[in-house]
C-alpha cells in the first residue's frame, strides 16, 4: 500500500468529517441569511461570511486532528515542517500587502476601504496560529504507544 | 462488533508491536489499533495485507464464530 497517502481508515475520517463541516457552513450561512431576513445584522457583510467560514475551517481542522487524520503514515517531520514553513511565509507576504494597503489607504484622502485589507491581515493571521497548531500536532500524531 | 483478539495474538506470537505491524503493511498504527478494538471494520485489501505479514489465513484472523472474532 501507498504510504505517502492517508491509509484507508483516514480517508474514510476524513470524509465524514469533511461532510460534517460542510453542513455546518451550509446551515451556518443559511442561519445568518435567516437572521439578516429578520433584520438581525450581528457583522457587516464580508465580516459575517469571513467569521463563519474561518470557524467551519477550524472546526473541520480541529476534528481531523483529533482523529488523526491529517497526516498519512509516512508523513516524516521534514515534511510538515516544510508545509508549515510554506504556510507562514505565504500568511507573512498576505500580511505584509494587507499593512501596506492599510497604510496607503490612510495616507491617501480618499474614502478608505480598509474592510478587504483588514480581512486579508486576520485571514493571514489565522494562517499563522494554524500552520503552528497543525505543526505541533503533527509531530505528536504518531507518538503514542501500543495498548 | 467486538475486539479482535485472535489479530492481536497473532501479531503478539510473531512478536510485532501495532506499529512494526502498520509499517509492514503501510497505515497508521491508530489503524491497526482500532482494528484490534473492534473500532473499524477493515477493507479485504487490508485484512489480505495484515494475514501476509502474519502468516496466517483470512479465516484464521478476520472469521467471526459465536460473535467473536
Amino acid at each position: 500500500m501507498r504510504k505517502s497517502v492517508l491509509d484507508e481508515m483516514q480517508l474514510q475520517m476524513r470524509n465524514r468529517i469533511g461532510n460534517q463541516a460542510f453542513m455546518i457552513l451550509f446551515y451556518l450561512l443559511l442561519t445568518d441569511v435567516g437572521l439578516n431576513g429578520f433584520g438581525v445584522k450581528w457583522l457587516q457583510y464580508p465580516l459575517n461570511v469571513f467569521v463563519i467560514m474561518v470557524s467551519t475551517m477550524f472546526y473541520y481542522l480541529i476534528r481531523i486532528l483529533w482523529a488523526g487524520a491529517y497526516i498519512g503514515p509516512d508523513s516524516s517531520i521534514k515534511k510538515a515542517a516544510r508545509k508549515t514553513a510554506a504556510t507562514v511565509i505565504t500568511a507573512a507576504v498576505a500580511a505584509s500587502v494587507s499593512i501596506f494597503a492599510i497604510w496607503k489607504n490612510n495616507t491617501e484622502t480618499q474614502v478608505p476601504d480598509r474592510t478587504s485589507a483588514m480581512v486579508l491581515f486576520i485571514f493571514s493571521a489565522v494562517a499563522i496560529v494554524v500552520a503552528v497548531i497543525v505543526s505541533i500536532a503533527s509531530m505528536k500524531q504518531n507518538r503514542g504507544k501500543d495498548q | 462488533m467486538g475486539k479482535n483478539l485472535r489479530l492481536k495474538s497473532a501479531r503478539a506470537a510473531r512478536d510485532l508491536s501495532q506499529q512494526d505491524l502498520a509499517d509492514a503493511i503501510g497505515v497508521t498504527r491508530q489503524t491497526i489499533n482500532a482494528i484490534e478494538s473492534g473500532n473499524y471494520n477493515p477493507s479485504i485489501n487490508l485484512c489480505i495485507a495484515i494475514c501476509k505479514v502474519l502468516g496466517q489465513t483470512l479465516d484464521q484472523v478476520f472469521w467471526e464464530d459465536n460473535g467473536d472474532a
